[in-house]
């Protein structure tokens, strides 16, 4: 319970800092939203108009206050471009990331852990030297590069895929679902490659330990000792990593819904940071710290899950 | 696919490899090819025979961050997009006339004061009511609001009565202008209607259906339009943020029609899609800041007129493509357009240099060229130049900017040396263009000031003898080009790329997208 607890100020915490932080970096980097949003036909008197009617006259400690409260009350405000309230652009742009994250990490589940133990198996074999030659060409792609790369082949060589062709997930799941393939590849490839390399060097270095020659003088076949106990040590590392891959794949999916022309979370990021729209881009950064907090929170429940001797909370009797 | 298609298809990876491999190792810009695009492919297009029905997907390279409010929006590219919803009482066509819309007569007295429309019978609303003349009357009355401040269409200040007579709406002017008529393209509204940012209703040949931000804007069309109808029934503008997207997103077929590519886009797309060729409209000048030394020094101005060279600016950017301007207007503001402007300085390096030293500059100076870093034209255009001053010993800079930062720093605050933009027309009047330039016009970036241009521009203002005004009009233009007031470059080239399917594209002399007249060719 202590440990939930103790989860849950972190997350306050952390989200109070980073809010906090955003609206301090507003405030020095240059542009004004009112300027912005009247473009070419400001006057001072129309600027000033405006300035006062979106409340940023008002210092600092005021209007964070004013956001905060708002915040709690599940009130995001409104977006100064659209005239929409935030948090139902929110939502509409939520699912689009988020499916695309998770499509991502099942691949590199799918591909990263058969692979790894493959590798492991077959120490030094043929099978091992390739695909450790194609992990290395794998990591050091960058998303973005792969995105055009993909989008190139597939797009315009095979015709397999409609480059800039986003099906929206109101219109059609199965033609929603189909467009993110290849983002969410583009995402996962380098992911995989390194939970490949990682799993591979820690599987061996559990099956040197002394409790899997205990285990197979015990009688269990290799496979047993490699699935029954090995793997579940191994993971450790592995997992430890997805939670850090995770927080990455967020700012790798900004890029690659620019590549691919898909609406998320980061287009709407990055158009509302270039149009000073504060609101929006407050509550997408809180998100994202949000989303950061609890991944690592999973990952923390995770390692229970693996390996009941990790106490959590650290006072050892729960 | 055949050998030949998977090779060229190889050779562009690789190309398109080499290119990102590469890509911002070097600031200079080789001049490409000589291969023209072919501006005369549009005529075939107009060849189809126009179907009715189907639909359109057209790329914009941004959102429109904007509100949808036809009176409260200010950026281009919602104008480009809104102007299919909505109509004024005028409204401007593809020779830059003005012809009757929502009106379907107006009358401007003698004395240029009185300016008398009749409302067009049986135009509807794409709410369905009717247009009403009180419609009308409250459409104006809220741009000529002025407890704001200026009024929405600073223009309107200028109005001192607007009244109903039957069918008609009679406005009356306090100081008599004969250009305001290209200010009553105001879109007429419904009374009372508070949806205007998110749900805009107009009288125009589409209507408005939803928007997505950062993904797209859709508009169908609107059955019961009093003109001529549109061919297409649905019009879905598509967000393209990514640039380097665009050429795939075409050929890919996921988007039909995109404007203002660039040359070397276009030189991919040509095989494939129509390229259509105008201009953009736009002055494109590299723009001083007057209060900034040394470009407080006539002199100085002059040599940086002397030292760059618009041709080559073309050449380098565009493939020669463009058209060479010598002041604040372009040509498709036909009978303010001065063409002899544009000689007025021939690159002349040896006079540069001369009156460089005159100035008190002979070894040159260090400037900055402040460029929005969103649009490639300006960011190439200043590269060029800043070789192009090199030569006579100015030493230039570029340092790029956000577009929000540039239109708070230097258009707002003033706070620049130099910096490479294009600047439009808001109306389709010369006033539109160069108004901006007198003493202490908030438009006024550049910080210019003339005694005489200021009086040559009450003059032209309150004349009602429509040749004399444009007389005064290119009056303020040479004095512009004799001043140096800002280094003239070009009216950029406008490229569009249309899939084959459609026909129908029409330029204008104003930043719009007039899909009402694209439709699907017959097979």
């Amino acid at each position: 319970m202590k440990f939930y607890i103790k989860k849950i100020i972190t997350l306050i915490i952390t989200l109070l800092i980073v809010s906090f932080l955003t609206f301090l970096a507003f405030d020095l980097i240059s542009g004004d939203p009112a300027i912005s949003k009247l473009g070419t036909q400001a006057t001072p008197e129309k600027v000033e108009a405006l300035r006062e009617e979106m409340g940023l006259n008002d210092p600092l400690p005021v209007r964070y206050a004013r956001w905060i409260s708002g915040f709690v009350t599940g009130d995001l405000g409104e977006s100064y471009s659209y005239h929409l309230p935030v948090g139902q652009m929110l939502l509409e742009k939520l699912p689009v990331t988020l499916t695309m994250m998770g499509m991502s990490f099942i691949m590199i589940l799918l591909l990263g852990i058969p692979l790894g133990i493959l590798c492991a198996r077959h120490e030094n074999g043929i099978v091992d030297h390739i695909l450790s030659v194609l992990n290395q060409i794998a990591m050091s792609i960058p998303p973005f590069f792969l995105g055009v790369l993909l989008t190139f082949l597939f797009g315009l060589v095979f015709k397999l895929f409609t480059p800039g062709g986003y099906v929206s997930y109101q219109d059609s799941a199965a033609g929603f679902l189909g467009y993110l393939i290849l983002p969410s590849f583009a995402i996962a490839l380098p992911k995989s490659a390194m939970t490949v390399k990682l799993l591979r060097s820690s599987v061996l270095g559990q099956l040197r330990l002394d409790y899997v020659k205990t285990a197979r003088s015990r009688g269990n076949t290799q496979n047993g000792v490699l699935y029954r106990h090995v793997l579940r040590n191994a993971c450790i590392p592995v997992l430890t990593f997805l939670g850090m891959a995770l927080a990455d794949m967020l700012a790798s999916s900004i890029i690659i819904e620019q590549v691919f022309g898909i609406p998320g979370l980061g287009r709407m990021l990055v158009g509302s940071i270039s149009g000073r729209d504060y609101p929006v881009v407050q509550a997408i950064i809180t998100f994202l710290a949000a989303f950061v907090v609890i991944v690592n929170f999973l990952v923390d429940m995770g390692y229970r899950w693996l390996d009941p001797r990790v106490r959590l909370g650290g006072s050892g009797n729960e | 696919m055949n050998r030949k298609s998977l090779l060229r298809h190889l050779t562009v990876l690789g190309v398109l490899t080499l290119t990102i491999a590469l890509g911002g190792c070097s600031g200079d810009k080789t001049e490409k090819g000589s291969e023209a695009v072919p501006g005369k492919e549009s005529s075939q297009v107009s060849s189809g025979e126009p179907s009715m029905g189907g639909s359109i997907v057209v790329g914009i390279p941004q959102d429109l961050e904007d509100s949808l409010d036809p009176h409260k929006m200010v950026a281009a590219g919602t104008k480009e997009v809104l102007f299919n919803i909505n109509e004024g009482l005028v409204k401007p066509d593809s020779d830059g006339n003005l012809i009757e819309a929502v009106a379907s007569h107006y009358d401007i007295s003698e004395d240029g004061k009185t300016y008398t429309f009749t409302l067009r019978d049986g135009v509807k609303f794409h709410n369905g009511n009717p247009v009403t003349v009180d419609d009308v009357i409250y459409s104006i009355e809220r741009c000529a609001d002025a407890t704001g401040g200026e009024p929405l269409v600073p223009a309107y200040s200028n109005i001192e009565s607007i009244e109903a007579d039957g069918n008609n709406v009679v406005i009356t002017l306090k100081e008599p202008n004969t250009e305001f008529l290209a200010y009553m393209t105001t879109a007429i509204i419904p009374k009372d209607y508070n949806e205007l940012d998110t749900q805009p209703v107009g009288t125009g040949p589409f209507r408005y259906v939803s928007r997505s931000p950062q993904e797209n804007i859709v508009i169908e069309k609107f059955a019961d339009y009093w003109g001529e109808p549109a061919y297409l029934d649905q019009v879905e503008f598509k967000i393209v943020a990514d640039a380097d997207t665009i050429v795939m997103s075409l050929k890919g077929g996921s988007i039909d029609m995109y404007a203002r590519l660039t040359s070397s886009q276009a030189a991919e797309l040509k095989e494939d899609f129509n390229i259509e060729e105008g201009t953009m409209n736009l002055v494109q000048a590299l723009y001083l800041n007057h209060a900034e030394a040394p470009f407080d020094n006539k002199l100085v101005r002059q040599a940086m007129c002397y030292a760059v060279n618009p041709q080559e600016v073309m050449m380098m950017i565009a493939d020669g493509k463009g058209t060479e301007i010598g002041s604040s207007m372009f040509p498709a503001f036909g009978k303010y357009y001065v063409e002899d402007l544009k000689d007025m300085y021939t690159q002349d390096l040896n006079k540069a240099k001369e009156l460089l030293t005159e100035a008190g500059y002979p070894d040159g100076f260090d400037m900055t060229i402040t460029v929005p870093s969103n649009y490639q034209p300006h960011i190439d255009t200043a590269q060029v130049l800043v070789e192009q001053l090199k030569q006579v010993g100015i030493r230039a800079t570029i340092q790029m900017i956000e577009w929000d930062s540039w239109l708070s720093d230097v258009y707002a605050d003033h706070n620049y040396q130099s910096t490479v933009v294009g600047v439009d027309a808001s109306a389709l009047t010369a006033r539109a263009l160069l108004e901006r330039f007198t003493t202490g016009n908030s438009g006024n970036f550049i910080n210019y000031s003339n005694p005489e241009y200021d009086s040559l521009f009450q003059q032209a203002v309150s004349t009602a003898d429509d040749a004399k005004q444009v007389e005064i009009y290119k009056q303020m233009e040479t004095l512009l080009a004799e001043d140096a007031a800002n280094v003239y470059i070009q009216d950029l080239a406008d490229l569009v790329a249309l899939n084959k399917k459609y026909g129908g594209y029409t330029f204008y002399p104003l930043y719009v997208q007039d899909m009402s007249k694209i439709y699907l060719v017959k097979q």
